[in-house]
């Protein structure tokens, strides 16, 4: 537990310096969510209505941009390799790298929802859901993107393939993230926590298998 | 027969579309074949590295 | 499964007679097989096979009349391509735990011919669509969408089949990958089936149907056709990428042996000795994909053909050395 938090603060730390997140993923999120209010001709029922999705969509999209930084800034310093010699398992770099994208993440999101909420003029009527859902599927989201990112990386193609790989991986938790979110900002009716469930069963099965596969791949790659 | 168009579509995909895939596979066959020595094939002659099937694995 | 793909079926006298392409006789008995099915299936399909024409109570036709002759097509291509997305994950679990070249190429053919017949299914599926539920695309049918989704996987594991990277690095990540793929069939499965249950509910196309002696035969018929162009396909496509394998190998050989006779040139008084560093040479050889993976993971941003080149380079100098002694 101590590595897996030793690797999540390194991968924290590295961020909190170069200060990527702060300059680049933040403001691309709330363009995005500025740039889907144009596409939706700042209709202020759609918005409302589409919130959720949209907040979604958006998410995934900087959840690409920072795994893609996550898998980056090690290779280009050969920490990756520092690590693996270090003598921990796959199991826990995966872990900790998953951790570090999950706190990135879940800043990002905190921040949107304020955005939706101006932007969009949502209104949170079930916080408690909202809030179990974004933990849920955040986990979810940065474990799938801790996996698919040192798949993709190394190839010199990481940045387009990165998406395609991650993004029809991750529609599950789009779908049922979105209707859950749909449900606690009161703008569907449909049972959340039921959504929330499918939500939890996709993030557990992405972190199993990032677990159970971070070995192989980091093992191939020396 | 109704829908005359659409069935003559689905089915020129259904049967152009493996049939070209095949084409593309026949040709790729022919042109790699051209570039592994015989020994090497191993569905015709008999393998020199065991019989199963590894002998191009590392 | 196993003799039929990588067997000898001949002698090795014969060897030298090995012809240039990926047929063999079992391939070709399998082919003439094929285009008899081919034959028989669009006998049945167009000729024997009644159209749907039920009605209602009222005496209003409600079938699909000729649509119904799309499914042969649809159907089976859709099941096919599943059933190669499986091999795809067997083939890839199997190399994750045997590390065995053999299983990884039958899992790249078994990717690849699924999604040419998944695409296929999604297409007929789409143009089926058009006339009977008058739309191209129905998002509350959720095997089409499933399906979708799943081709998209996998193209995503072709193209990282496709990327230039250590033989060793590509296989492992794809095998990942390979496997992930089935892993989501059900979850995206049952997301989209709920997902869609709050717009309108479109029954599946076969349970609709009544089906009539000769409709279910001509879709069976449908589906071993279509098993045996899946089974002609797997294993040209087998052998493709064994080739490309083995060319990817011979590629590397033929560079070092380039380099040995460089380093033969530069001292022919030596020519004995460089002979003797020759299996030397050869024993570098075979580790330099191990050192290609290397140079990836090191993120220098080396390809495999670098990393290759690299060794190739040491093997040169390690002769050089011995041409110096």
């Amino acid at each position: 537990m101590r590595s897996v938090l030793l690797i999540a603060a390194k991968d924290l730390r590295i961020e909190l310096r170069s200060r990527v997140f702060l300059y680049q993923v933040i403001p691309f999120a709330i363009t995005t969510l500025v740039l889907l209010g144009f596409a939706l001709d700042a209709d202020r029922a759609a918005l409302r209505n589409f919130s959720s999705g949209l907040y979604w969509v958006t998410v995934m999209l900087a959840a690409l941009l920072t795994a893609q930084r996550s898998v980056s800034l090690e290779r280009s310093s050969g920490a990756a390799d520092a690590i693996r010699l270090s003598g921990v398992a796959a199991a826990k770099i995966f872990a900790g790298k998953s951790l570090a994208l999950f706190v990135y993440l879940i800043v990002l999101e905190l921040l949107m929802v304020l955005g939706i909420v101006v932007l969009y003029d949502a209104t949170l009527t079930d916080a408690g859901l909202a809030a179990a859902t974004a933990v849920v599927a955040t986990l979810g989201i940065a474990g799938a993107g801790t996996l698919y990112g040192v798949l993709a990386a190394g190839s010199g193609v990481g940045e387009t393939l990165l998406p395609v790989l991650l993004l029809p991986v991750l529609a599950p938790v789009l779908i049922s993230a979105t209707r859950a979110f749909g449900d606690a900002l009161g703008a569907s009716s449909v049972n959340g926590w039921a959504w929330f469930g499918l939500v939890g069963l996709c993030s557990l099965l992405y972190m199993l298998l990032g677990g159970l596969s971070y070995g192989p791949i980091l093992e191939a790659d020396s | 027969m109704t829908h005359a168009a659409y069935v003559a579509a689905a089915w020129a995909i259904g049967v152009v579309g493996p049939a070209a895939y095949a084409v593309v596979v026949l040709l790729r066959g022919r042109r790699l074949s051209r570039s592994v020595p015989a020994s090497r094939r191993r569905w015709l002659t008999t393998g020199d590295e065991g019989d199963d099937g590894r002998a191009g694995g590392r | 499964m196993r003799s039929l793909l990588g067997l000898p079926a001949r002698p090795a006298s014969k060897a030298a007679e090995a012809p240039g392409h990926t047929g063999s006789r079992s391939t070709k008995l399998l082919g003439l097989a094929l285009l008899a099915g081919v034959v028989a299936l669009c006998l049945f399909a167009f000729v024997f096979s009644p159209p749907d024409s039920r009605t209602g109570p009222e005496g209003t036709p409600i079938g699909q009349f000729d649509a119904v002759r799309i499914m042969y097509v649809h159907v089976p291509s859709a099941v096919w391509g599943y059933v190669g997305f499986g091999i795809c994950a067997l083939g890839s679990a199997v190399y994750l735990l045997k590390r065995s070249a053999w299983w990884d190429r039958l899992a790249h053919a078994g990717a690849e011919i699924g999604v040419v017949f998944c695409g296929i299914s999604i297409l007929t599926g789409m143009i089926w669509g058009r006339p009977v539920w008058g739309t191209w695309w129905d998002w509350g049918d959720v095997r089409l969408v499933t399906t979708l989704m799943l081709s998209l996987v996998y193209l995503g594991y072709l193209a990282v089949r496709s990327l230039a990277a250590a033989p060793a690095a590509r296989e492992s990540r794809s095998a990942v990958l390979g496997i992930v793929g089935v892993v989501l069939i059900p979850i995206v499965n049952r997301s989209v089936d709920w997902w869609e249950d709050r717009t309108l509910h479109q029954k599946s196309t076969l349970e609709e149907l009544r089906i009539e002696d000769l409709t279910l035969f001509t879709l069976v018929l449908g589906f071993l056709v279509g098993g045996l162009a899946f089974a002609w396909l797997l294993i040209h496509r087998f052998r493709v990428a064994w080739l490309d394998a083995e060319a990817e190998n011979s590629e590397m050989l033929a560079a070092i042996e380039e380099r040995r006779s460089e380093a033969s040139t530069l001292n022919g008084t030596v020519a004995q000795e460089v002979a003797g560093t020759a299996t030397e040479a050869e024993g570098t050889g075979t580790g330099a994909e191990g050192a290609g993976t290397g140079a990836e993971g090191a993120g220098t941003g080396a390809t495999g053909a670098t990393g290759r080149e690299g060794t190739g380079a040491t093997g040169r100098e390690r002769q050089m050395e011995a041409s110096r002694r």
